[in-house]
Parts: C-alpha cells; sequence; structure tokens
C-alpha cells in the first residue's frame, strides 16, 4: 500500500511540475508568437499614400452624391419603366422581377438620408490584399420611400433595384460632367454573392496622359488605380423601418404563390438578407465600441482576417464565414458565450489570446446540430447582469449554423451551410493543435501559408462534374419551396448538390467544398439586368476520413418494427436499387449498400459514379475520372490473383512475407544445436514497414529488393574473434551450421551464402540467404557485441587521412545492424496509423527512381522525408491519397532549405498529435483529479518529443553547420526518435545531388500548381531529365524482368506467374539486373569525379513501356564533379585520381572521351550507346 | 568535342612524362568523332630503398591494364625505337576498383604479425601519423625493369616517342591493344555472375582456414 501511495504522491509531484513547465513554455511561446504577430501586423498594413489617396476621393465621392438630385417618390412601377426605357442604365432586378400593372407599391428616387463609409476599411481593420480589397460606403435609402409593409414579397428588394439603379443613373451623369468618367468606371456586382442586393461598384482605370489640362489634374488628385481599391455603393434601409421580429430565422416573409405546400414556410435566408441590409451601421457602431473598450480587439481582427483569407473563408453566401462574422463572434464573447452567459474573453487579453480563445471556442463548441449561441448587440442595454450573451447547448430549432443576435433577430451566420461549418471546425480544430504545440513553432502554418493556392494540396480528390445534359432535370426540382427557401436556382443546385454528397458519403469524408464552375465573373455591366451564367459543371473537392472512407458497406436502418417506415424509404429513395437487406454478424438485418474496392478506384470514386447520375440526372458526366486516378495508377499492381480489387492502401501482399517469415523464425529459434542460442531474429528489410517500391510477389526474384533483410542476434559471448576478418568468418560458421539444419530436418527452404558489400571496406561480411517455400527470400546478417568495437578500434588505429573513411564506414554499421531494427518498428507502426503513408512512400522512391536519385540516398532518409506531410501537417489535414501525399512531400522539398533549417520529426501516431482534449481536461479537471490525469499525460507526453529534445536536436544541427556552412558533406538534417544525430543517413551525399533533388521539386511543383495533374503532366514529372548529365549510358540487356519482378503487365488480370525458385540457386543471376554491377565499378573506378547514377528498378524504366519487349532496357548518366566541370584544368598531381590530359606542362583536364571510350567497352555487350551531352 | 592535342608538352613540369595511346574507335559512342587518345604519366621511381630501384612510376592506366597489355605496348614503343628492355612483373600490383584500399580487417586486429613472426600493434603495422609504410595514391603503379640499361632505354624510346609526336601526332600515335589472352573486358554473364551465390564447401574450408590462422596468431600472441 506504502509504494502505491508513493507512487500516487510522486505522480502527484509531476503533474504540478508538468503545469509548470507547460505554463512557463506557453508564455514564452506566446512571447515569441507576439513577436511575430507585431511583424506580421505591420507587413499587412495598407500603405499609407493608398490610404489618403483613397480618402480624398471618398470626400469627392460623398460630394458627388450629396449633389444628386432627388427625382421623385410614389412612382409606378411603369413610370420607372419609362424613364429607363432610353437610358443605358437598367434596373438590376433580381428574379422574380416585378410585373407591370401587378406591382401597386411605389418607387421613387431621392437623394440618401445618409452617407456613411461602413466595413472593414470604417474599422480601419482591413488588409493590405495583393489583389486589391474594397471599401464599402451605404447609402442609406430616404425613410419616406419604403413603407412598413415593404419587406414581404420582395417589395424592398425590387424598390431598391430601383434606388440603385438612380444612384447609377444619376452617378453616371455627374462623373461625365465632372470629366472623373474618364478614368472613374461604374459597373454593377453582388455583395457577398447576395443576389438580392446589386451594389454599385466604382473602380479606377490607367489613362494614357491627355492634353487635357482638367483631366490630367483630377487623374492626378483622384485616381486610385495603383491603389488597386474598388469601392461598393450600397443602398441600404434605415434601421428599425421593419418590425424585426417578422423577419426571424423561422419567419415566411414571401407569400407569392398560391400553393399550400409552400405557405408559411420559413424564408430565412430571404429574411436574412432583408434585416442584414438594415443594420449595416449598427454593427459598425458595436464592433467600434468593442474595438474602443478592447485594445487588442483590432489586431485581433487583423489577425483573423488573415487566417480566414488563407483558408478561403469569405462572407460570401455559402462559405457565410468572413471578417465580419468572425469579429462579431469575438465580439460576443467578451460579453459571455458560456453556458451560463460567463464571458469567454476578457477585455485585457492580447490579440494572440483573443484569437486563440475563439479559435479553441468554435472547436468545442456547436452551433449546428447541437446548440447555438445567442448573442445581444444592444448598445443601449445597460444591465450588466442580464447575461445576454449565452451558449445554449442541446437545442437548436433553427437546423442550420446558428448566431443569433437577440437584438437584430439576425443569425450571423445566416450564409453558412453546415459542410462550411464542418470546414470551419475543422481547420479550427487543427489551428488549435497548432495553437497547443508546446514544441514546435506553427506561426507559418497558421497565418503564413495559404491553403488556397494549390487545391491538389488541400484536398485528396478534386472531382469534375458535367452537369450540362442535366440541367433540365434539375430545373424541375427548383420548386416554389425551394425557390423561397434558396432564392437562386444557383444558390439552390449549390445546396442540392451539397445535400446529395453529403448524404451519400457521410462519415468518409471530413469535409467538402462545392464549386460551381464558370462563375468566375463578379461584376457585370449596368446596361444588364443581372450577371447571367450558365452552371454546367461544378467541381467537388474532398477531404477524406481515412478511418471511413474505404469502408465496403453503408449502413441504414435497420430492418424491425422500431425502425420508422419513412427512415427505410428514405434510405431506399436515396441509393436506389444498391438498398438492399443484409444480415451482419451481430444478427441484425440492416438496410445497406455494398461497394467494391480497387486499385485504381477509391470506394468514396465509387460511390459518387453511382449516385451522382442517381440524383443530378443520368446524363452527368465525371470530366476528370481518368486524371483522378492517374497517382494512384502510377504505381505497378503485383502479379498475384485480386491485385486489381485490392485498394492502394490495402497490405495483404506484405502480410504474406511477414506470415512466410514468422514460419521461419520459429524454425531457427527453435534449432537447440547451435553453439550460442538464438537471442534475437529481428526483421529490418523494407516490406516489413510496407515501403517497399515493388509489392512483394512470391518467386519474384528478379525485384531487386526480393531478399528482405534480417538481423540475427546470438546470446552474449566473450568468445568472439579480437579481429573483424575472423569475427565475420565465426558469424558464418554459425550460420553454416543453421544451413545444415535446415537442409536436413527443412528441405522445402533453399539457402545460398554470398558475400556483402553494405558496409565499405568490410569484405569478410558473408550473408545467408534463405529462399522460403512460400516463395520470399530472407537475407541474414548477423550482429554481435563485439562488431561495434572493432569498428571504433580501426578508426583509433588509422592513419588520419583515413579516419573519415572509416568513420562513415562504423555509421554504415550502426546504420544496417543497428538503427535500422527501431527504424522499421518506427515506419510499420506509422504506416498502420497513416494509411496512405505507405502507398504514398512508394510511390515518392518510384519518382526518385525515376529521376535516378534512388540510388543516392538511404532508405531510411526516404522514408524520412516521405514522412513529414503525415506527422507534420501543418495547416493541412493528413494526406487522404496518395496523390495528395506525394504532392506534400514534393512541396516539402521544394520549399525546404536545408542549409538552415533542419528537419526535425515527431514520429508519433495522429491520436497522439491530438492533445486537444487532454488540452481540455487538465484545463477544466485537472485541479479535481491531479493524480489520474499526470499519469495519463505523463505516458503520452513522454512519446512526444519534449522542448528540449526539440532544442538539442536543433543545436546539434547548428553545431554541424558550424563545421559544415556550405553543405558539402551534409545536407538533410533529419533528426527525429530514431536519429536524434541527424546525419547518421545523410552524411553521404553528394551536394549536387542533393540540389538536385531540390531543383527538381521546385520544377515539378510549377509544373502541376501551373498545369495540374494529368496524363501529359503526369508523364513530365516521371521523365528523367538526361540532357542535366554531362552523359548518358543507355543500356540493352536481352532478358525481360517484368514477370520475374512480379510487376503485372497492364490490361491483363493476372500474367504468366513464376511458382517456383530455380532448382540451383545460382540460375536466379541470370534474371537480375547486371546494371548494378556495371555501376558499382565504374563508381569505384571513376567515383572520384564522377557521380554516376541509374534506375535501380530496371523494369520501371520508362523505355520499358509495359514490359512487353523481350529486352530491357536501363539509363546509367554521369555528372562531371566540379574540379573538372566543363573542361576545367586543374594541376597535374599525381593523386588526382582521374584519368587526364594535359592542357600544358603543368595542368590537365579530365579525358572525359577516353573515359567514354573504356566504359564502351567495359560493358561492350550491354551498353547500346554512350552519348555525350 | 575536339580532342586536345597539347603541341610541345613532352614532359610535365614535375618531371612526368605523358605517353599518348590512341583508344581503339567505339562505334557505340556517340556525339564524338575525334580520335580519342590515353595518356599514361611516366617518371623514374625515386626512393631510397634499394628494392625499387629501377622501377618506373606509372599513373593514369587504362581501364583492366594488366602487366601483359601494359609491356604489349610499351613494347611496341620501344620496338619502334629500337630499345632493350626486360620487364620484370614481380612488383607489378594495380587495385584500379579499391578494393584493398583499406585493410580493416589488420586495423581492428591485436593480433598482425610482421615479416619476423612477431605480433606488432595495427597502429605500429597500420597506421598513425608515424606510420611510413607504403602509401601509393590511386591510379598509380609500379613497374620494375630488370636492370639499370633497361631502364635507360626504355626512358630513352618513351622520350623519343614523345618528341615524334610533335612533328606528326596521328602518324605516330601507337594503338593501345589488350593483351588478347590474359585479358577481357566483361560480358553480361560476368555482371550477373556477381549475383552467384558462394559454393557452400568453399565458404565452409573457407571460415575453417581463416578461423585456424587466427588462432594460431591468438595463442602464438598469448
Amino acid at each position: 500500500e506504502d509504494v502505491s501511495k508513493s507512487q500516487v504522491d510522486a505522480a502527484k509531484v509531476s503533474a504540478k511540475d508538468m503545469q509548470v513547465a507547460k505554463e512557463t513554455a506557453e508564455l514564452f511561446k506566446s512571447n515569441i508568437f507576439k513577436l511575430q504577430i507585431d511583424e506580421l501586423v505591420k507587413n499587412v498594413q495598407l500603405p499609407e499614400k493608398h490610404i489618403l489617396k483613397m480618402e480624398k476621393f471618398l470626400h469627392k465621392l460623398y460630394d458627388l452624391i450629396q449633389g444628386l438630385p432627388d427625382w421623385a417618390s410614389q412612382k409606378t412601377l411603369e413610370d420607372i419603366e419609362e424613364f429607363f426605357h432610353d437610358k443605358t442604365t437598367t434596373i438590376p432586378f433580381a428574379d422574380p422581377k416585378p410585373v407591370s400593372g401587378n406591382t401597386n407599391y411605389k418607387f421613387g428616387f431621392l437623394k440618401p438620408q445618409k452617407v456613411s463609409l461602413i466595413g472593414s476599411f470604417a474599422l480601419k481593420s482591413a488588409i493590405y490584399e495583393p489583389d486589391g480589397s474594397s471599401i464599402d460606403v451605404s447609402l442609406e435609402m430616404p425613410e419616406s420611400l419604403i413603407e412598413k409593409k415593404d419587406f414581404l414579397n420582395y417589395r424592398i428588394i425590387h424598390k431598391r433595384a430601383v434606388y440603385i439603379a438612380f444612384v447609377a443613373h444619376l452617378m453616371n451623369i455627374s462623373l461625365e460632367e465632372s470629366g472623373l468618367s474618364e478614368f472613374i468606371k461604374l459597373n454593377y456586382s453582388y455583395k457577398n454573392n447576395d443576389i438580392l442586393q446589386p451594389v454599385l461598384k466604382i473602380s479606377s482605370i490607367k489613362i494614357d496622359t491627355t492634353s487635357n489640362s482638367k483631366v490630367e489634374k483630377l487623374n492626378k488628385d483622384f485616381n486610385f488605380y495603383k491603389s488597386k481599391f474598388t469601392i461598393n455603393l450600397m443602398v441600404t434601409y434605415p434601421e428599425n423601418v421593419f418590425e424585426v421580429k417578422k423577419l426571424g430565422p423561422l419567419k415566411n416573409a414571401i407569400r407569392l404563390s398560391k400553393d399550400a405546400a409552400v405557405e408559411g414556410l420559413p424564408t430565412s435566408l430571404y429574411n436574412f438578407f432583408v434585416l442584414s441590409n438594415t443594420h449595416q451601421n449598427h454593427y459598425l457602431k458595436f464592433l467600434h465600441r468593442v474595438k474602443k473598450s478592447t485594445e487588442s480587439f483590432k489586431e485581433a481582427m487583423v489577425l483573423a482576417r488573415i487566417w480566414l483569407k488563407q483558408r478561403g473563408f469569405t462572407s460570401d453566401l455559402g462559405s457565410g464565414f468572413g471578417a465580419f462574422e468572425f469579429s462579431i463572434l469575438m465580439a460576443s464573447l467578451l460579453n459571455g458565450g458560456g453556458l451560463t452567459g460567463n464571458k469567454i474573453l476578457l477585455h485585457g487579453f492580447s490579440s494572440y489570446q483573443l484569437f486563440k480563445t475563439t479559435i479553441k471556442y468554435i472547436v468545442d463548441m456547436d452551433f449546428n446540430d447541437d446548440g447555438y449561441l445567442q448573442i445581444n448587440t444592444d448598445l443601449d442595454e445597460t444591465d450588466k447582469d442580464l447575461m445576454s450573451t449565452k451558449y445554449h447547448q442541446g437545442e437548436n430549432e433553427f437546423d442550420q449554423p446558428t448566431i443569433l443576435d437577440k437584438y437584430t433577430k439576425i443569425n450571423i451566420l445566416g450564409k453558412m451551410t453546415t459542410q462550411s461549418y464542418k470546414a470551419l471546425k475543422l481547420h479550427a480544430r487543427n489551428t488549435l493543435i497548432a495553437l497547443n504545440d508546446q514544441v514546435k513553432d506553427q506561426f507559418e502554418s497558421i497565418f503564413l501559408s495559404n491553403l488556397n493556392k494549390n487545391q491538389l494540396l488541400k484536398f485528396d480528390m478534386i472531382v469534375d462534374v458535367d452537369i450540362s445534359q442535366c440541367l433540365l432535370t434539375l430545373s424541375d426540382k427548383f420548386t416554389p419551396s425551394e425557390k423561397i427557401t434558396y432564392l437562386s436556382f444557383e444558390n439552390y443546385l449549390y445546396n442540392y448538390i451539397c445535400k446529395v454528397v453529403e448524404k451519400s458519403l457521410d462519415e468518409r469524408v471530413q469535409t467538402f467544398e462545392i464549386e460551381l464552375l464558370g462563375n468566375n465573373r463578379k461584376v457585370f455591366d449596368i446596361s444588364k439586368r443581372k450577371l447571367n451564367h450558365k452552371n454546367n459543371s461544378f467541381r467537388l473537392k474532398l477531404v477524406l476520413d481515412l478511418d471511413e472512407s474505404e469502408k465496403l458497406v453503408t449502413k441504414g436502418p435497420k430492418k424491425d418494427e422500431s425502425t420508422a417506415k419513412e427512415e427505410i424509404a428514405e434510405f431506399k429513395n436515396h441509393w436506389g436499387d444498391k438498398a438492399s437487406l443484409r444480415r451482419f454478424k451481430d444478427g441484425s438485418v440492416v438496410y445497406s449498400c455494398v461497394w467494391t474496392g480497387s486499385s485504381s478506384n477509391s470506394v468514396v470514386l465509387n460511390i459518387l459514379e453511382y449516385i451522382l447520375p442517381q440524383h443530378l440526372g443520368s446524363n452527368l458526366k465525371i470530366m476528370n475520372s481518368k486524371d483522378i486516378k492517374l497517382v494512384a495508377n502510377h504505381l505497378k499492381l503485383p502479379n498475384v490473383p485480386g491485385a486489381k480489387t485490392q485498394s492502394i492502401s490495402n497490405l495483404t501482399n506484405f502480410f504474406k512475407v511477414k506470415k512466410s517469415f514468422d514460419e521461419l523464425y520459429k524454425i531457427i529459434f527453435g534449432m537447440n544445436d547451435l553453439p550460442l542460442a538464438v537471442r534475437n531474429i529481428q526483421p529490418i528489410g523494407n516490406a516489413f514497414r510496407y515501403t517497399s517500391v515493388l509489392q512483394p510477389v512470391p518467386f519474384a526474384y528478379s525485384n531487386p529488393e526480393f531478399l528482405q533483410d534480417v538481423i540475427l542476434e546470438f546470446e552474449s559471448s566473450s568468445k568472439w574473434p579480437d579481429e573483424i576478418g575472423a569475427l565475420e568468418k565465426a558469424k558464418a560458421a554459425f550460420m553454416l551450421k543453421i544451413h545444415d539444419n535446415l537442409v536436413k530436418d527443412h528441405s522445402e527452404y533453399k539457402i545460398s551464402f554470398s558475400r556483402d558489400e553494405s558496409i565499405p571496406y568490410n569484405l569478410e561480411v558473408i550473408t545467408m540467404n534463405v529462399y522460403t517455400p512460400e516463395g520470399f527470400g530472407f537475407k541474414f546478417r548477423v550482429l554481435t557485441e563485439r562488431d561495434e568495437i572493432l569498428y571504433l578500434r580501426a578508426i583509433d588505429n588509422c592513419r588520419n587521412d583515413l579516419k573519415k573513411e572509416l568513420e562513415n564506414t562504423f555509421l554504415k554499421f550502426i546504420q544496417v545492424y543497428k538503427n535500422s531494427v527501431l527504424h522499421t518498428r518506427v515506419i510499420e507502426t506509422l504506416s498502420h496509423s497513416y494509411p496512405m503513408y505507405a502507398p504514398t512512400c512508394r510511390l515518392f522512391k518510384q519518382w526518385l527512381d525515376s529521376h535516378l536519385l534512388l540510388t543516392h540516398f538511404p532508405e531510411e532518409l526516404v522514408e524520412l522525408i516521405a514522412m513529414q506531410p503525415f506527422v507534420d501537417q501543418g495547416a493541412y489535414q493528413q494526406p487522404g491519397s496518395v496523390q495528395n501525399g506525394f504532392l506534400k512531400i514534393i512541396k516539402f522539398l521544394s520549399k525546404w532549405n536545408w542549409l538552415e533549417e533542419p528537419l526535425i520529426l515527431d514520429l508519433i501516431k495522429p491520436d497522439e498529435v491530438d492533445e486537444l482534449n487532454d488540452d481540455k481536461k487538465s484545463e477544466n479537471d485537472e485541479m479535481e483529479n491531479e493524480s489520474e490525469i499526470s499519469e495519463y499525460n505523463l505516458k503520452k507526453l513522454s512519446e512526444k518529443l519534449s522542448i528540449s529534445q526539440y532544442k538539442e536536436f536543433q543545436t546539434n544541427f547548428e553545431e554541424t553547420r558550424r563545421s559544415n556552412p556550405t553543405g558539402l558533406n551534409f545536407q538533410f538534417f533529419v533528426a527525429s526518435r530514431v536519429d536524434p544525430t541527424g546525419i547518421l543517413y545523410s552524411s553521404d551525399i553528394s551536394l549536387s545531388i542533393a540540389t538536385r533533388l531540390t531543383a527538381l521539386s521546385k520544377i515539378a511543383m510549377n509544373l502541376i500548381s501551373q498545369h495540374g495533374l494529368n496524363e501529359r503532366t503526369m508523364k513530365l514529372l516521371f521523365s528523367p531529365g538526361l540532357k542535366d548529365y554531362d552523359f548518358i549510358i543507355n543500356v540493352k540487356i536481352p532478358k525481360n524482368f517484368y514477370t520475374s519482378s512480379g510487376i503485372m503487365k497492364n490490361f491483363k488480370n493476372v500474367d504468366e506467374m513464376i511458382t517456383n525458385f530455380p532448382d540451383e540457386i545460382s540460375q536466379m543471376s541470370e534474371k537480375m539486373d547486371p546494371t548494378y554491377h556495371l555501376v558499382k565499378y565504374l563508381n569505384k573506378k571513376y567515383g572520384t569525379h564522377i557521380i554516376f547514377s541509374h534506375q535501380k528498378f530496371i523494369s520501371l524504366n520508362a523505355k520499358n513501356g509495359s514490359g512487353e519487349d523481350n529486352c530491357s532496357y536501363n539509363v546509367i548518366t554521369g555528372l562531371i564533379k566540379p574540379l573538372f566541370k566543363n573542361g576545367a584544368s586543374t594541376k597535374f598531381r599525381i593523386n588526382l585520381d582521374a584519368d587526364v590530359k594535359p592542357v600544358d606542362d603543368v595542368n590537365v583536364q579530365l579525358n572525359i572521351a577516353a573515359i567514354l571510350s573504356e566504359i564502351c567497352s567495359f560493358g561492350f555487350d550491354i551498353i547500346e550507346s554512350v552519348v555525350k551531352n | 568535342m575536339s580532342d586536345y592535342k597539347p603541341k610541345g608538352v613532352t614532359v610535365m613540369k614535375n618531371g612526368f612524362i605523358p605517353v599518348p595511346f590512341k583508344l581503339e574507335k567505339q562505334e557505340k559512342l556517340l556525339n564524338t568523332t575525334k580520335k580519342i587518345n590515353h595518356y599514361i604519366y611516366l617518371k623514374k621511381h625515386q626512393s631510397s630503398n634499394n628494392k625499387d630501384e629501377n622501377t618506373i612510376f606509372i599513373y593514369n592506366l587504362p581501364l583492366l591494364t594488366n602487366f601483359e597489355t601494359l609491356t604489349l605496348n610499351l613494347n611496341n614503343i620501344i620496338k619502334e625505337y629500337k630499345g632493350q628492355v626486360i620487364f620484370d612483373n614481380t612488383s607489378f600490383k594495380t587495385d584500379e576498383f579499391k578494393i584493398e584500399s583499406i585493410d580493416l580487417n589488420g586495423l581492428s586486429s591485436d593480433y598482425i604479425l610482421d615479416e619476423e613472426n612477431n605480433t606488432i600493434n595495427p597502429k605500429q603495422a597500420m597506421g598513425g601519423s608515424e606510420y611510413k609504410g607504403e602509401n601509393r595514391p590511386y591510379n598509380t603503379t609500379f613497374l620494375k625493369v630488370l636492370d639499370q640499361s633497361s631502364l635507360k632505354s626504355f626512358f630513352n624510346c618513351i622520350n623519343k616517342y614523345v618528341k615524334s609526336l610533335n612533328k606528326d601526332f596521328d602518324k605516330h600515335v601507337i594503338d593501345w591493344t589488350l593483351h588478347k589472352e590474359t585479358s577481357k573486358m566483361p560480358t553480361l554473364t560476368d555482371f550477373q555472375n556477381f549475383y552467384n551465390p558462394l559454393p557452400v564447401q568453399y565458404l565452409k574450408d573457407l571460415v575453417l582456414d581463416t578461423m585456424t590462422y587466427f588462432q594460431d596468431r591468438e595463442n602464438y600472441a598469448k
């Protein structure tokens, strides 16, 4: 009992310590954050001269507006039409347009009763945006033009359209008269895609110098085209002109139809649009007041604006959460927002705290399904005790994301959809994780990376759908009730597609976006009534949920009495013929749909291909279905039965290797007549961590990775010989004994021995290769406790000039024999947590190999780099497709400035990244429940990198870089738990190869960003730039290695398969690629001055096509190192180790022609040609 | 690309004579039409050790040059200029693929024997800054001739050959030929044979021999 008590005490101390440490870190971090924020805010400030310019023009504009003449009021629609009949300006009536003879309310134009600046420019929270920003000016319609009932049936909308047409018309005249029309232009536009509200957009264009001095002067004073600003003139209504109660979200305000089904239906979107237009000034005042009372509010608004912009959130219809909505939420939380109305934010908070806490609030609260926030923006409310801003949990009768303003009856989130709300929460969640990261600086991922720049990185799958042939069917669905709910066909279509996708994919996606294509134009001429575009196609962009996306069954309602009939009908109705009854293991009978996965089509794509035509029209066409599969299809299929139906993340073929190994493991472990007992048999081959380029296929021994490495250890003994050569032979003796045992008792196994060259200068290593009856091969190396000592002794004993070489040998030993075990275990575990990692990594390796780079990098290094987008997601989600993962790796490489930045990887599983819940726990319950939590946390934190570890890695990097500032000896510093030194795997790479990798990634990223992913770009992406090398050696071997590498040729289901090993192991060499050995000798001979590259996987060489040829092609390239590059000469010395020719009696240059000639004869019967570039 | 023919370089400043040979034309070598020459650099070996007298120090032999090929080609020059040289094959050794460049085994061992069968420390035997043993740079070799007069005759011919090239390079330059009986370029099968396993019996014998020899030395040291 005592023991357990002291354990609890110890845990308590740790918990407190941890809390203190955490707070210190938090404080430290927020200080750094503060500096970064200051810098950022400074950078996004509007240039002062632009502000001055705009202010000057705004004054002028104000004067112009004040000068507009009153026209008349109480005019009929006919009068108005008569007036505009011969004018260039058209009234931008919304649909349904008022009809003369049937419209009995009155129109008119009188000068605005109030002109005011609104929006971010007025609040001074605007930021500089490279594409230009806009300034909103509100023109308040005189109250005399509006009747109390005008909120109904579009009346106010039409009155406003007439009003804005007058403004446009009259403004045009006065611009003309003043001379400003030379460079000031007017257009109509819709604010926030609100088709009910046309605004007048004022922009400025560049003009050539004129001889007219008046225009010249005006141009100088008022032309603001350089600032890229535009001005939106918006017509608003006086506050309280309508009874707000009547426009609440659940009220009906459109009563045009006689249809009973439509009667009383809430018109929340319409109500929202009408109401929000009457309260523009109100919210401005509200925010202004908060800004005054809360010092950091303005800065927090700027942060929010940047954060939203980088993620593509806007106030537009459909997205519905822009800077305004964020600001209102933040302002409201200063007044309450908790379950009891308790304040979430305090006026003294820093901008960082305001921002972070608001983000956390978005994550924690649910404004959609399970609650809503009620706020109160009443400026006159004096009763402080009245908690009016309060979160209501467990109910949301509004059936949409809701922040309801009690005072204005406006749902601030009125333009959001369930989907955009989901996306908001997802991004907020990611940001919160980043903000909570105590270890790594996440500022960049939170504020600086623009997720919208490359959609292929933001989404796992992008599906383009042509609906041009379905529009008739779809418009039939646009019934009167849909009309009053969604107001426009476009908005209806958007929501309809959303609903179909949402219902069909459900949990399979984390979030998705729909973009109706062909809507790029935002402005239209004032002679047009509306912006006309046809929605011929849409783009569906998905972020997958990998736990769910590949599930083969979509479960519906149970078939029993408790299930409502409607539910079953709805399921059947949605899924059509696909819905069927299935009995599950637990005995339940459930309506379900069963899908098939395949190597090229994900289940999600299969579902979409089925369901979209069902609901949108059978003539629908997925336009890019080929492109979607391109990247994944680049991975070769294994030549095994059923390969085509295996999903891309399926690991079955790898498990077969494991199983075969386990059998062998048992046999060897059971041998009790060995001089020393077996202690460990550790598999370290890449198939054990699922990262081998080719999937394992039985008997496919031409695969250069066919033999999977294994490390064998015996019980410790002091008798191992004290000399490397003898030690290796002693190991061989042990393996020979195993060999004899296997031959005797397990003749189904074949065994051979070979020399091993994996440790430079150690020519004595022997490996035992065991070929199993299941068709797999394992290469055994023996590790003893003596090895390390002997390698170190050799370093100690050698000449100084050889020390570096031998240190390299030692590193290689550590790599192959020791670290490999941990590396394999970590990568294997993580592969299970990140389902797309393994296929992505394999494709990345294939990409490197197609560029002849793979053989230059230890595969551990490649695998660690490939892990980057998975364990360090930044602002993105975990890659949910091979395409997404692959592009993120390339993107990372293209941006990685390895000379100055280390890559530090926290190799942990995703659930451990997600510390949100822990945080919640530790903040709320820490005091009550200390010991329990501390133990829980300790365990988790011990897995995650600590700040000190992180700092240590960084220090390691700085020290290593200091001794090697140009990156000549090592370039990539990749530190993780697996290798704290950071250079175990990267100390032996040549600078030009590292530079080439970076350059290639940049080119690849540019290509994809500009041209997207299609057949042509994919081909380019995987084609080596052979012209960049100094010479090329084309290799041609009169043999086909395709089938014997286990690759399925295209267009067939299963090719002829090899079903056994040759009787004599030595016969296997006939099916092995000789390129490897040719290059090995070229390297040994010429490697001092030439870097040779070749493709490791000969079958994957593009020249071999789909493997139908009887010959195989490979390529070897040569790159001359800087000393002799481009015919450079150097002083002749006998330690040059180069084939040189004299230039004069002192200098020589590389005799490249002679070298190439030698190479021709060296590989005479496998070299097709040697080409000098 | 033009193959540079240095006019007048008959000897490098540091005493090496660049001796060109014309390489056989390779049909597979594209984009290079000019005749290609290989340069071997020769110098009399300077050494205080008697063993090393009458030795030529050679830099940059062509690929896979063995004693027979080298002397065949040098003899072609000597014949041309009527010299009398007898080559001694005892000291000729190349390691162009750098297989023996570092003796890891020796460096890790406490049981290396010197010529008098005394156990010596590897530091003493192999390394350390005080090490004075053989330290031949890569891409170089020694070629011994029988005696002083052979050596004289050799350099005589070489110098004449090199000088003759200044008059008419193409006419006088000698073709590099491979000694057919002893040397051949590797084939596809040769490259693939590198994948062949070690015969088990061979390996068993090798292990036994190595272990016996090691134990002998270990016992000796004890």
